[in-house]
């Protein structure tokens, strides 16, 4: 169990330097290099501390720890799937105005 | 007086009708501005060799993205009405009389044209009474609007109003955007009817729940 913890570990803190470059390269804005930041310190934490899930679990009345971390996972992944999607349709957008902006230019190229 | 008047006709893949709608309109009307959303066919060679403005997107953006290329050139040209019809043939030349008159009239900034209001159009019976009432059930779920018509594609408005209208749904649910932004900003509306012939089915309904999807993405991203 304790290479598994290691090797986790090595895992998260190797996401952790990425993150840190990303956000020194300005790839990152300061809210999402907290939130992943925020999301990998507490699955660390999780993975040396596995009562303090089953504690909160308590806490918030949801019986297990592994049922909380299931929920958490769960709404986050949809959270970030929606982040996605917004981003999607964000960069559709922009691909229209692209191909719009084309379109009239080529028609005035044609008209000169 | 209101007299500059650009038709705005999107178009993919319509070799087939193209050259018809365009033969007819150009007998009554000169401003013509065919918007090609990526045609794979001979559509663009066909609209070539008509004195018609032609606008080329040269990848596939959707109906409404093609509108708002029209409105934004039409715009930039000093147009003072703008109307959107179809390339498919299946809206009538005669019709689009009636719209100017109706915006000419200075009461209306906006004019819907209306399968349900007299008229006699050939719609496929799901369309009628399964696919068009479901429309109009999202319509007035999304955006608290009552028309007969929830997805007519054959409208006109004046110049302030398409400036004021920014169509942002680059796919078929622009019909609803644009009802939408009418009420919205408070524009004088007015419905007309209008006759349409079927030639082919149009909006599936695959392509309904395709609008009903985006119109969620669009609300829940802002």
């Amino acid at each position: 169990m304790i290479i598994f913890k290691i090797i986790i570990s090595l895992f998260i803190l190797f996401v952790f330097v990425n993150l840190i470059l990303q956000r020194k390269k300005d790839k990152l804005t300061t809210n999402i290099f907290l939130m992943w930041s925020l999301l990998w310190i507490a699955i660390a934490i999780i993975f040396w501390k596995p009562d303090l899930a089953s504690y909160l679990a308590i806490k918030l009345g949801i019986g297990r720890g592994s049922d909380l971390i299931i929920y958490i996972s769960i709404i986050s992944i949809f959270y970030i799937l929606f982040k996605i999607l917004a981003k999607i349709h964000n960069l559709e957008s922009q691909i229209t105005k692209v191909v719009r902006e084309v379109a009239i230019k080529n028609n005035e190229k044609e008209n000169e | 007086m209101l007299n500059k008047v650009f038709i705005i006709i999107p178009t993919l893949n319509e070799e087939k009708n193209i050259c018809d709608v365009l033969s007819k309109l150009l007998l009554e009307y000169k401003n013509i501005i065919v918007v090609d959303d990526g045609s794979s066919d001979k559509t663009i060679e066909i609209v070539s060799k008509f004195p018609v403005i032609l606008l080329k997107h040269f990848i596939n953006r959707g109906q409404g993205a093609a509108l708002q290329t029209g409105n934004e050139y039409a715009i930039k040209n000093g147009a003072d009405i703008i109307i959107h019809f179809d390339g498919d043939g299946q809206f009538q030349i005669e019709d689009i009389d009636s719209f100017i008159k109706t915006l000419q009239s200075e009461k209306y900034d906006i004019v819907f044209g209306s399968r349900f209001m007299g008229k006699k159009s050939n719609l496929p019976k799901i369309k009628k009474y399964i696919i068009l009432p479901i429309g109009k059930i999202v319509n007035k779920i999304f955006f608290n609007i009552n028309t007969t018509d929830p997805q007519s594609g054959f409208r006109a408005m004046t110049k302030d109003t398409a400036i004021k209208i920014n169509i942002e749904q680059d796919k078929m649910a622009h019909c609803s955007e644009i009802l939408h932004k009418a009420f919205k900003y408070k524009l004088r509306i007015k419905e007309i009817p209008i006759t349409v012939k079927y030639s082919r089915f149009g909006q599936s309904f695959g392509g309904g729940l395709e609008i009903v999807k985006d119109l969620i993405i669009n609300k829940i991203s802002k």
